[in-house]
């Protein structure tokens, strides 16, 4: 067989009281993901790595506009999210799907959050610049 | 098919780097689906694609990918084709004049000033169908595993889709789905929709409860024998069924009285019913003492003879049956019936000593009772109680287990016995069992109840300010005036119309409103009146606990967990959902909103006094485990800081209560979010996991948003929410991503498998995990607001109401604080190289920073912010420091700080309370002295403590920092320590000279006259404020000692992980 799981998590230690356990003993699904070898996993970090980083970026570059900045923060949660499915998939590791799956929750509750804050201040304010928040201060 | 190969072969052909790109998907493509390698790539890749075709092709019948190909290929076509569609529509529209107009979408702008292209409407349901649709994804898996995870999965879902059910009601009912009425397509139609998405929502929740409770009770193996002993039949006769039900059916139950049978009683009832309650027809009427209850008993009679002869349903005549009862009425509607109020008056209208004195012999009758109680029951179970933990603890692994072993055929009796023993014997016991051993223990709870039993026959003087308002009502006369009228032109028959259209109703709730908000009490009495006394609440918050344990009770291992570990977090989070739920109901039936406010607020406050007790509790036979598969940890440590965090939360949620009675708008979710906030700080402090660390900051940075936005009119508070959403979910991210780094590391983000993983030196990549314990670093800096992190504190905290700001101050800091000490104590100790020198220089710059800061402010929200900055570079000097000594020195330099800054806050806000309403700058609190002149000695009392003035324990938090930091021979940051002390001298000692010597130069604006309850807080916090100074001295030192209790038993969790590298097995077996 050429693609073997190569690499072995050091830590992996199975839980046997989580909720997952019956899915964990059976394996079904974790024998149906692709197999993902130690030299792609490295690419898949910088995959997820870049989209943390792109998403910090443009948080820092587009400060001045509140919407932009919400979806550059929904692209650092997605290069988050992007690498607990594939380490977790490499580490043959259930629970780190189900950490992305709450990361994803979160992240739309944030946003959601978001959403109504910029309703309000484009409601009252009628604008979204940040540069012109600047009754705080001094 | 075709169309398939047709797209595939396009891209591939159009892009000649693709193969090489898709190189490693392909191989392993290839091998899977032909079985042999792909040849290698001499001709540049065109033999690759042409296998990889070949593949494709021979794989679409049933292989992996043949799914995903067709989904990509679908993807396509929608693309294409809804481009296309668009395209043909938009020529056709582009003619259209609207299109052309200034907003292309076809409406006019609405709110001219502001010119918005689109209602305000389209946003929100946008926003609730984000959060609707999002809640899926957890759907999803569960679908696909429902086999595998079976029935506690289920019961899961079921909670899950639950709350989801609460939270739709809740929008419902506060009017987020009401579409204006100009784009509405009927009204009809939009109710129904609502209305039946509703019932799906309460049918989806109530099914599986249903099935799973009815199913195994009919089918139970133990019924079946017995019927089988019973009534000998012929299993293969397909009319023994009802055969059965036959041999039933005439078998006289009631034996020879059949007036006995409940049929009977039921019309006797329904007689007995039929006399009127009230009106000229009841027998004894009972004199009224004041004149609305006159005014509304007649009007309700009025009402009542037209109404009994139209409404003389079943149902209503059982409940009038029910209602007529006088010691249901006394218990349930203690407030609503006349009789009772001389009795009330008694208390109400009493002096203060008088007051006073029924308070303390109430708690001596209390105390004496439980004594005696616990006497007895020494007396009586006393073998059981020698080793009674144990017992108890068997009692309950044995029901567990045999849940556990009987799930497919438990039965519903058995398992509401159980429920109901487990819960409401537990509370109880404890009592009892406690008190025994440790009298002081008793006092406290003795004290505890009295509180409750003082609250739940009613606060404040609610009797006098009515008899004043009936005057008002009897001048006005508005509703007789109404009736009168159309009584003149032969009556209407309101009965037949829908409440909804009643011609007073929005008339009688806009005085209601007005009178509640000038008067703070309601006359008109709401549900909330009634079930946020204590008792009622603590039954009904149970009551919630049980829909949660009953989905987790089968599972054995986390019964006990979460009875007796997690209790008070689930007491927390059952009230939050019942604060929803009641408060969702209230608005559905047009009740007073700022009523419903207050009255929520003052339920959160007695639960929160609940759960403090619940922590009391705990540390009494707390365990050092790690709960819920590893998640939370579970130490006498925690216990105590979680205790610590409750009490700060308490105090928040009490100083909340001016704010939320006085503030224009009706502030129904603000205890809701508050509550929210409290039970994930909670859970934050005992979190065992990055990402259960991640998520509980996440969630209160969220509830937060919310909360600094209440006082939505003022435009500071708009700014400080979005800037502190920006930074907060910039820390979030910066958090869960280290999470992610260090998980990409070593396979796990639990803090005792991390602490293996570092202390084992084993193979972990060192740059991954380095910048992961950064991030994770930098971002919890943020929270805490310490020194490369801090800017956007003072902003928030000027922008923010007071009681939000004084959230952030003490139970926020303490939480984060406290949960950072242990991440770095237990998960990172092998990486302390890394993260000491990040610390230190963190002390070093908020101790400077928030020094020279403070110097210079002139506002008080944002010179608290810059003195709690530098307070908070002694506590990170502690971290710094990293020895015994300077783990206690942290946790007693912690609560001395909460003990210090509470006071001070809690000056600030009781001076806004009394009357200072834009008490915004120091210079404001000119002239003080003289006004209150002992109030101000309390101040005074705090800040020297603050500075740090000998007597007082000031002196001792910062002495033990020092001494532990020059024992660690951290000479810099000791000095710097000193330096900035002496400097922070400076600025307090100028406040204290500002209100202690200057005069007053500028008229503060005084708020609207306080309520009755209101001046009866005031009273309580006044005096407790004016002893503080002569007690000062002696008081303050006595909090000293209980913080260097705490900070034994607190520490104690941590110090371990210091001198050595001993693997902790704790949380690691799980």
């Amino acid at each position: 067989m050429l693609n073997t799981l190569q690499l072995q998590p050091i830590f992996l230690t199975p839980k046997p009281n989580s909720a997952c356990v019956n899915l964990a003993s059976n394996q079904t699904f974790l024998d149906m993901a692709p197999i993902i070898e130690q030299e792609y996993l490295h690419s898949w970090l910088t995959v997820s790595f870049s989209l943390f980083l792109i998403g910090l970026a443009g948080m820092v570059y587009n400060w001045k506009n509140f919407l932009i900045t919400m979806m550059c923060i929904e692209i650092m949660y997605l290069g988050t999210i992007t690498g607990f499915i594939l380490y977790g998939i490499a580490f043959r590791d259930v629970t780190a799907a189900i950490y992305a799956l709450l990361i994803l929750i979160f992240a739309a509750c944030e946003s959601a959050v978001g959403l109504g804050l910029l309703v309000v201040a484009r409601t009252y304010e009628d604008t979204l610049e940040m540069s012109r928040f600047v009754l705080l201060g001094g | 098919m075709l169309l398939l190969g047709f797209i595939t072969h396009f891209i591939m052909c159009l892009n000649p780097y693709l193969p090489l790109w898709l190189s490693p998907v392909a191989f392993e493509f290839v091998e899977r689906t032909t079985g042999d390698l792909p040849a290698t790539m001499t001709d540049g890749g065109s033999t690759i694609i042409s296998q990889v075709w070949a593949a494709m092709i021979s794989s679409l019948q049933m292989q992996t990918y043949s799914g995903l190909l067709a989904f990509a290929a679908l993807a396509v076509f929608l693309c294409i084709a809804l481009a296309g569609l668009a395209y043909v529509f938009s020529l056709a529209a582009s003619q259209d004049t609207e299109k052309r107009s200034e907003y292309e979408c076809g409406f006019a702008p609405f709110d001219s000033a502001t010119r918005h292209p689109f209602e305000v409407h389209f946003y929100v349901v946008g926003i609730l169908f984000l959060i609707f649709d999002v809640e899926i994804a957890l759907l999803f898996p569960w679908v696909l595993t429902v086999e595998a995870s079976g029935v506690f999965s289920y019961l899961m879902m079921f909670q899950f889709v639950y709350i989801l059910a609460v939270g739709f009601h809740y929008e419902w009912k506060r009017g987020a789905l009401i579409w204006p009425a100009r784009y509405s397509p009927s009204r009809l139609t939009v109710a129904s929709a609502k209305w039946f998405s509703f019932l799906l929502l309460i049918f989806v929740t109530d099914l599986p409860v249903e099935l799973l409770l009815l199913a195994p009770a009919v089918g139970s193996d133990v019924k079946k024998e017995k019927e089988k002993d019973t009534i000998d039949e012929d299993p293969a006769d397909a009319g023994a069924k009802f055969k059965r039900i036959e041999k039933y059916k005439y078998t006289p139950i009631y034996g020879p009285h059949p007036e006995n049978s409940p049929y009977h009683i039921f019309w006797a009832a329904r007689e007995d019913a039929c006399r009127p309650v009230f009106g000229p027809l009841a027998k004894q009427r009972p004199p009224h003492l004041d004149v609305v209850q006159n005014l509304e008993q007649t009007r309700r009679d009025h009402d009542w003879q037209r109404h009994h002869l139209l409404q003389q349903t079943e149902v209503t005549v059982f409940l009038r049956s029910y209602a007529r009862r006088r010691w249901l009425r006394r218990l349930w509607w203690t407030r609503r019936a006349p009789y009772n109020d001389k009795k009330r008056l008694m208390l109400k209208n009493a002096p203060i000593w008088k007051r006073v004195f029924i308070y303390l012999a109430l708690f001596v009758l209390v105390f004496l009772v439980l004594l005696a109680l616990s006497l007895v029951w020494e007396a009586i179970a006393g073998d059981f109680h020698k080793n009674g933990k144990r017992a108890f603890f068997a009692l309950l692994v044995k029901i567990q287990n045999h849940f556990s072993t009987t799930l497919p055929t438990f039965n519903q009796w058995e398992r509401i016995t159980q429920i109901t023993f487990s819960l409401l014997m537990m509370g109880p016991w404890f009592v009892v069992r406690y008190a025994i051993t440790h009298w002081e223990s008793l006092a406290a709870v003795a004290l505890i109840y009295t509180r409750l039993i003082t609250f739940a026959f009613g606060r404040g003087s609610r009797a006098k300010v009515r008899r004043l308002w009936a005057v008002k009502w009897k001048r006005d006369k508005w509703f007789w005036d109404w009736e009168d009228w159309i009584a003149s032109r032969g009556g209407v028959e309101w009965e037949k119309i829908p409440s909804k259209f009643h011609p007073d109703k929005g008339r009688r709730d806009e005085q209601h409103d007005e009178y509640v908000m000038y008067t703070g009490a309601t006359n008109r009495r709401t549900w909330m009146d009634n079930w946020s006394s204590p008792f009622m609440f603590a039954l009904l918050s149970v009551d919630e606990a049980n829909y949660f344990l009953s989905a987790l009770y089968p599972v054995a291992n986390y019964g006990r967990e979460l009875l007796v570990a997690l209790l008070p977090e689930l007491v927390l989070m059952a009230m939050v959902i019942y604060l929803i739920k009641v408060v969702g109901i209230e608005l559905g039936r047009g009740r007073l909103k700022k009523a419903l406010a207050i009255e929520s607020l003052a339920a959160a406050q007695e639960g929160m006094v609940f759960v403090v007790w619940l922590y009391l509790l705990q540390i009494h036979f707390v365990e050092t485990t790690a709960v819920l598969s590893g998640y939370f940890f579970w130490t006498s440590g925690i216990i105590v800081s979680k205790f610590f965090v409750a009490v700060t939360s308490l105090f928040i949620t009490c100083a909340s209560e001016n704010f939320v009675r006085h503030n224009v708008r009706h502030l129904l979710e603000y205890p809701i979010m508050l509550l929210l906030a409290i039970l994930l700080l909670l859970c934050l402090v005992g979190a065992n996991n990055l990402i259960t660390m991640f998520l509980c900051i996440g969630g209160f940075s969220i509830c937060l948003y919310v909360l600094i936005l209440f006082d939505v009119y003022a435009r500071i508070t708009r700014e400080a929410a979005m800037k502190y959403f920006y930074l907060s979910a910039m820390s979030a991210g910066l958090i869960i991503f280290g999470t992610f780094l260090l998980y990409s590391a070593t396979g796990t983000s639990m803090f005792s498998d991390l602490r293996w993983a570092f202390l084992s030196r084993a193979d972990i990549n060192p740059i991954t995990s380095s910048i992961g314990l950064a991030f994770i670093i930098l971002g919890l800096f943020f929270k805490l607001s310490a020194f490369p992190a801090h800017l956007w504190a003072v902003e928030v905290y000027e922008g923010s109401p007071a009681p939000v700001m004084a959230f952030f101050l003490l139970p926020i800091k303490m939480a984060v604080l406290l949960v950072f000490v242990r991440a770095l104590n237990t998960a990172f100790i092998g990486l302390a190289y890394l993260w000491l020198p990040c610390v230190s220089i963190a002390c070093a710059g908020s101790l400077l920073w928030g020094a020279f800061a403070a110097l210079y402010e002139r506002k008080i929200s944002r010179f608290l912010g810059y003195a709690s900055i530098n307070q908070l570079g002694y506590l990170l000097l502690n971290i710094a420091c990293d020895t015994d000594e300077a783990m206690r020195a942290l946790y007693i330099y912690l609560l001395l700080y909460v003990i210090m800054s509470g006071g001070f806050l809690f000056v600030y806000m009781h001076a806004r309370r009394k009357g200072r309403l834009g008490l915004l700058y120091i210079s404001d609190f000119r002239g003080f002295a003289v006004q209150e002149r002992v109030l101000s000695w309390s101040l005074t009392v705090f800040l020297f403590s603050s500075v740090g003035i000998p007597p007082l324990v000031g002196f001792h938090a910062k002495y033990i920092v020092l001494v532990a930091a020059m024992q660690k021979e951290l000479f810099l940051l000791a000095g710097i320590g000193i330096a900035v002390g002496l400097l922070s001298a400076y600025y307090y000692l100028q406040f204290v000279t500002s209100f202690q010597f200057e005069e007053q130069n500028r008229v503060i604006p005084a708020r609207c006259a306080l309520s009755e309850d209101e001046r009866l807080t005031v009273s309580y916090v006044e005096a407790a404020l004016w002893i503080s100074p002569f007690l000062g001295p002696t008081i303050l030192p006595v909090f000293q000692v209980i913080a260097e209790a705490a900070s034994v038993c607190a520490a104690a969790d941590v110090a371990p992980a210091i001198g050595g590298v001993t693997v902790s097995t704790a949380g690691s077996d799980m």
